[in-house]
């Protein structure tokens, strides 16, 4: 098929046109100029706009980027050989669907050919599909409008397995990969976080179903244990009532006690009627045993009195006093005894001689004596003087010597007679004469006071007997009237201690029998006699209520139990929704892994399908690219070849090395790159109708000489087809003037 | 003396377990109204005059008893004239830990606490009601060897069990026609059986009184009537407030797929579950997330399945030379070969997946 004519209202292309001849083409228009767009209205006009395309990230949709700046509805008219035909073709846009008004007519005649529609139009005319096309017809320079992150390699690659420069078997295997990733990359990924979601409410089911079972557990014993605690609790009232009711018997037996005592009491009270109110059986004691009392103290007192009367009775020394204490007192004796003495012991003295007044007349004497002998020696003083003075006092001397013995013995007789006075022989004796008789004197004293003392207790006793006497008399009186005798008096009061007695035992029990009934009277009657306690249980009131207090504790510790376990249930969540969010979950589980499938799938059978065109590609990819490119380089590089790992290696002709693709410089890279596009064109596109070629800027990387080379190249192509070329360079133009010529 | 005992025959409540197809908040209300299907079949019993209530198993799930049902079914039970009997199932088993073992159940209710069959007498009505219950998730044949005593009281026996089958206390035909009972009452399977004899034996399953799921579609409800020595006068009775409904709608030609699905629907589905399957080719893909939201309210709850396929072929391409072209045919042959929908569904998503990445476009899916 050819392009003849064409004329577009598309994107900038306001109803322009454009001529082509059959051969090579070269267009040259500045940048921005539409040429991308001129290659874009070829492809609409045969294939349509695809309405459903949407824009990517990567880049705009059609529909949109070519929509008429001028805001004109879009149209295109091309005008084509077919086969020999000349068609015209049209297009236009009927509200939102671009380019969708199609007819195809016959040139000459305008008949419509109905056998082309807007769908079909492109595939009938080129005999390829829409993507082959774009992938095979259109090259544009090696470098646009790849992603950065391809290397040329995998491109080339991609074309020689391919046979398209599209998408790489690699690059939608990675996508693929990509995808499954999304899905499910060891342990991260849409479909682990699902299962872990699910896992997690599978958990939260098993506890609800665990805290489900435990709230029927407990709910089970706690009624059972309500039906214990109920029957304990009748179990323990029925003791009580067992009590109540034997607390009752006591006081009905109390109270009959207390009549019975009551009676005894007035009985008694008559046994003794007749005694003052105030009579105690302490106080009849006290006068029966005063009765022994009193009978007791008689005794004593008789014999007391009776050796008062033999004491009194005993003879008694007579005291003979010396005489000359004759009459005397105690005293008076000791006085006069005294100045006998005093007055013994003078004569005594003076029957002994004086010995002072010899010492001194001695003395003089020796000193008379002395003077004398001095006087004899001397003139001093007279001799007669101290002679005379010695002679005085030796006369003197003796003088004294006859006095003082005489007196002596008139002294002897006076003392003498003093002592026989005292019948005693020495002055000493008088004292003790004296005080024998002192002694006796007063011994004789005391014991008449003593005597005269027992005699006064004697009589006391008496009359404290008598009082006595007279007292108990009186009590006796007051308790047995009527009693003359001890021994009646002490029967009557036997009798009535008797009696007394048993009055306060009587009084105990009545005192006993008040206490049971103050104790009682409050105690509810509820109507039981004894016999009915038959039916009733035995048992301990206090182990009864322990028992009830641990079945209490017990339901009350289930409840608490039950009361957590039904909170705990309620924070857990519903199981309905549980279950129903399990479900939702596991259809998009389900749904995730059949998607994961199919994408093995895919990448399973795109594998294959790679392998397969590999082998079938390549080889004629190899051949044909081979002899472009050394058409390309004059010759310099001859064979292109991919090895074992897909690396492309140029055979450098002069010394046959090979090159690997990826190191050569870039105008090598782009020569290859355009033989292996050509060379594509030519295997991918059908034989029977040659398919247009149209470059877009694919030499601006060529230098000048290589640029040559390359359109020399493109003309014998042009041969066989139609070749558009769109440059922004004016050289091209040049190249092919100068070759044309 | 009347030999006619007025009977109520339910099975399978299956209290308390999930619902399929149910949002969460709609799941939960539905445990609510579970409640209230149990107070609708003792109500019927009350009007009916039944002189017996038979239980045959699988009231609950053991597993997920909430309490306060099992005290709700207690107090139906109080509540009722009738004699209750129960025979645990495979979901109910007795045990001293689940509900009919660990609380305290009304004098007239009778549960069959062991897994030997043992009867019941009523001299006032002249019944003798028979049974036996699992105790563990599972049983052996419990009707083997058994024979109903034969002095013209009327012997009915309730039962959970499956007939065939081999865990669930199998039943066959032999065991019911030996047993000489005058009515078998049997639980377990959760579709009315309709009222069947062998031998001199009547025996039904009155199947679960509501559905739960998309496996149990249509009216459901409990058995009720009377039965005599030699005769039964028995009928199904639905109760269900909610059914469960598979409808599939083909698209096949439809310019508007709210339209078409909309005029295949009938009225009143209010209460209902229904799951709406699409079929046909179309040229789009129906919109899931609008059609959901446009028919929800419909319906009680609502679940939508996708099996149409594209009218514009995907396979589109398929003969090129080139990686795309190899890709289809290979996935074509697959297709062809396919033996079933799901597998061809399958490889139809692989192609999609497939050509957006040849293709450089959006990925299907999530």
């Amino acid at each position: 098929m050819k392009i003849l004519k064409m004329k577009a209202t598309f994107g900038c292309l306001e109803n322009e046109s454009m001529s082509l001849k059959p051969g090579l083409n070269i267009i040259t228009a500045p940048n921005e100029s539409g040429k991308s767009t001129w290659t874009a209205f070829i492809k609409a006009m045969l294939y349509g706009i695809d309405t459903s395309e949407r824009d990517t990230a990567a880049r705009v949709a059609d529909k949109n980027r070519y929509r008429p700046w001028s805001g004109a509805t879009m149209k295109g008219v091309m005008e084509v050989e077919w086969k020999g035909r000349r068609i015209t073709l049209e297009r236009k846009s009927r509200g939102r669907l671009l380019f969708a008004d199609f007819v195809a007519r016959d040139s000459k005649t305008g008949d419509e050919i109905e056998e082309l529609n807007a769908q079909n139009c492109g595939e009938k005319l080129l005999g390829v599909s829409k993507e082959v096309f774009e992938r095979s017809a259109f090259i544009r320079q090696a470098g646009v409008s790849f992603d950065h992150s391809n290397e040329l390699e995998k491109r080339l690659l991609a074309m020689v397995t391919t046979g398209e420069d599209g998408v790489s078997f690699s690059e939608a295997d990675a996508f693929l990969n990509n995808q499954q990733n999304k899905r499910r990359h060891n342990k991260t990924g849409q479909l682990p976080a699902l299962e872990k979601d699910i896992a997690d409410i599978d958990r939260k089911l098993s506890d609800l179903k665990t805290v489900n079972q435990r709230i029927v557990e407990q709910t089970g014993k706690i009624e059972r244990l309500t039906i214990e605690q109920e029957k304990l609790q009748n179990d323990l009232n029925l003791i009580r009532i067992r009590e109540d009711v034997e607390k009752l018997g006591r006081l009905r037996k109390a109270q009959e006690e207390l009549v019975d005592a009551q009676n005894e009491l007035h009985t008694l009270k008559e046994q003794v009627q007749g005694i003052p109110a105030d009579a105690t059986e302490e106080r009849i004691n006290v006068a029966y045993r005063g009765i022994d009392a009193l009978e007791a103290l008689e005794e004593q007192v008789r014999v007391r009195c009776m050796e008062q009367d033999a004491k009194e009775r005993e003879p008694v020394e007579d005291i003979v006093p010396p005489p000359a204490l004759k009459g005397m007192t105690a005293s008076e004796a000791w006085e006069k005894a005294r100045k006998d003495t005093d007055e013994a012991n003078v004569l005594s003295s003076r029957m002994t001689i004086k010995k002072q007044p010899v010492l001194i007349l001695s003395a003089l004497m020796a000193v008379a004596l002395l003077v004398l002998i001095f006087s004899l020696n001397t003139e001093f003083i007279q001799t007669y003087i101290p002679a005379l003075m010695l002679g005085l006092l030796a006369a003197a001397l003796g003088g004294f010597f006859l006095w003082s013995r005489n007196d002596g013995l008139r002294a002897q007789e006076e003392l003498k007679a003093i002592l026989h006075g005292y019948r005693c022989d020495n002055v000493s004796g008088i004292m003790d004469a004296a005080s024998s008789y002192r002694e006796k004197m007063a011994l004789a004293d005391s014991r008449s006071k003593r005597l005269s003392e027992d005699r006064n207790k004697v009589e006391e006793a008496k009359a404290d007997l008598e009082k006595k006497r007279t007292a108990l008399n009186g009590v006796i009186q007051l308790y047995a009237p009527g009693t003359t005798t001890a021994a009646q008096a002490r029967t009557e009061l036997e009798r009535l201690s008797r009696v007394f007695a048993k009055m306060n035992a009587v009084k105990a029990r009545i005192s006993a029998a008040e206490q049971v009934i103050e104790a009682y009277g409050q105690v509810p009657d509820h109507g039981y006699t004894a016999e009915d306690l038959d039916k009733f249980p035995t048992g301990d009131k206090l182990k009864a209520g322990a028992s009830l207090s641990r079945a209490n504790a017990d339901l009350e510790i289930a409840r608490n139990a039950l009361a957590m376990y039904t909170g705990e249930r309620k924070a857990m969540g519903d199981p309905a929704e549980l279950q129903a969010k399990r479900e939702e979950l596991q259809a998009k589980h389900v749904a995730l892994t059949g998607e994961y499938e199919a994408i093995e799938i895919a990448r399973e059978v795109l594998r294959e399908g790679s392998d397969e065109l590999q082998s079938r590609f390549a080889p004629a990819i190899n051949e044909r690219a081979s002899e472009i490119m050394n058409a390309l380089t004059g010759g310099k590089y001859n064979g292109v070849i991919f090895d074992r790992e897909m690396n492309a290696l140029l055979e450098d002709h002069e010394d046959s090395t090979l090159h690997k693709a990826n190191l050569l410089s870039g105008g090598t890279a782009d020569q290859l790159y355009l033989a292996i596009r050509m060379a594509i064109c030519e295997l991918a596109l059908p034989f029977e109708e040659p398919v247009p070629i149209i470059l877009d800027d694919a030499l601006v990387n060529f230098d000048d000489e290589r640029m040559k080379l390359a359109v020399k190249l493109l003309r014998k192509e042009a041969k066989e087809r139609q070749i558009i070329l769109f440059t922004c360079h004016t050289r091209e133009q040049g190249a092919e003037e100068a070759a044309e010529n | 003396m009347t030999d006619t005992i007025t009977i109520v025959h339910a099975a399978d409540f299956h209290l308390d377990s999930s619902f399929a197809g149910l949002n969460p908040q709609r799941a939960s209300q539905r445990r609510a109204e579970q409640r209230e299907l149990l107070s609708d079949v003792f109500a019927l019993a009350e009007r009916k005059k039944a002189d017996v209530i038979l239980l045959a198993g699988d009231l609950l799930d053991s597993d997920n008893a909430y309490y306060e049902t099992t005290e709700q079914l207690r107090q139906l039970c109080r509540e009722s004239t009738a004699r209750i009997f129960i025979s645990p199932g495979n979901h109910d088993y007795f045990s001293q830990s689940s509900p009919y073992g660990a609380m305290v159940w009304p004098d007239n209710v009778h549960i069959f606490r062991s897994n030997r069959i043992s009867g019941v007498e009523i001299p006032e009505l002249n019944l003798r009601v028979y049974g036996a219950g699992f105790n563990r998730a599972d049983s052996p044949a419990m009707l083997e060897g058994f024979r109903a005593q034969k002095d013209g009281m009327v012997n009915i026996m309730v039962i959970h069990g499956e007939r065939g089958g081999a865990t669930y206390n199998p039943i066959s035909d032999e065991q019911i026609e030996a047993s000489g009972l005058d009515y078998l009452a049997l639980g377990h399977t959760h579709s009315f059986s309709g009222i069947q004899k062998l031998g001199e034996t009547y025996y039904a399953y009155p199947g679960c009184p509501e559905g739960r799921g998309f496996d149990e579609t249509g009216d459901k409800g409990v058995i009720a009537g009377t039965v005599s020595k030699g005769s039964v006068k028995l009928e199904f009775i639905p109760v269900s407030r909610r059914r469960y409904e598979i409808k599939t709608i083909d698209l096949t030609g439809s310019d508007d797929h709210m339209l078409t699905i909309t005029d295949s629907l009938p009225d009143d589905t209010y209460p209902d579950i229904y799951r709406l399957v699409l079929t046909g080719e179309t040229e789009e893909a129906p919109d899931m997330e609008v059609l959901t939201a446009a028919f929800e309210s419909r319906f009680y709850g609502l679940q939508i399945k996708d099996r149409t396929s594209r009218l514009v072929s995907i396979w589109d391409g398929e003969n090129e030379q080139t990686l795309r072209g190899e890709f289809l045919t290979r996935l074509r042959k697959r297709w062809n070969a396919a033996e079933s929908d799901e597998e061809k569904q399958q490889i139809e998503l692989a192609v999609r997946f497939g050509l957006a990445a040849l293709d450089r476009k959006e990925a299907p899916g999530a």
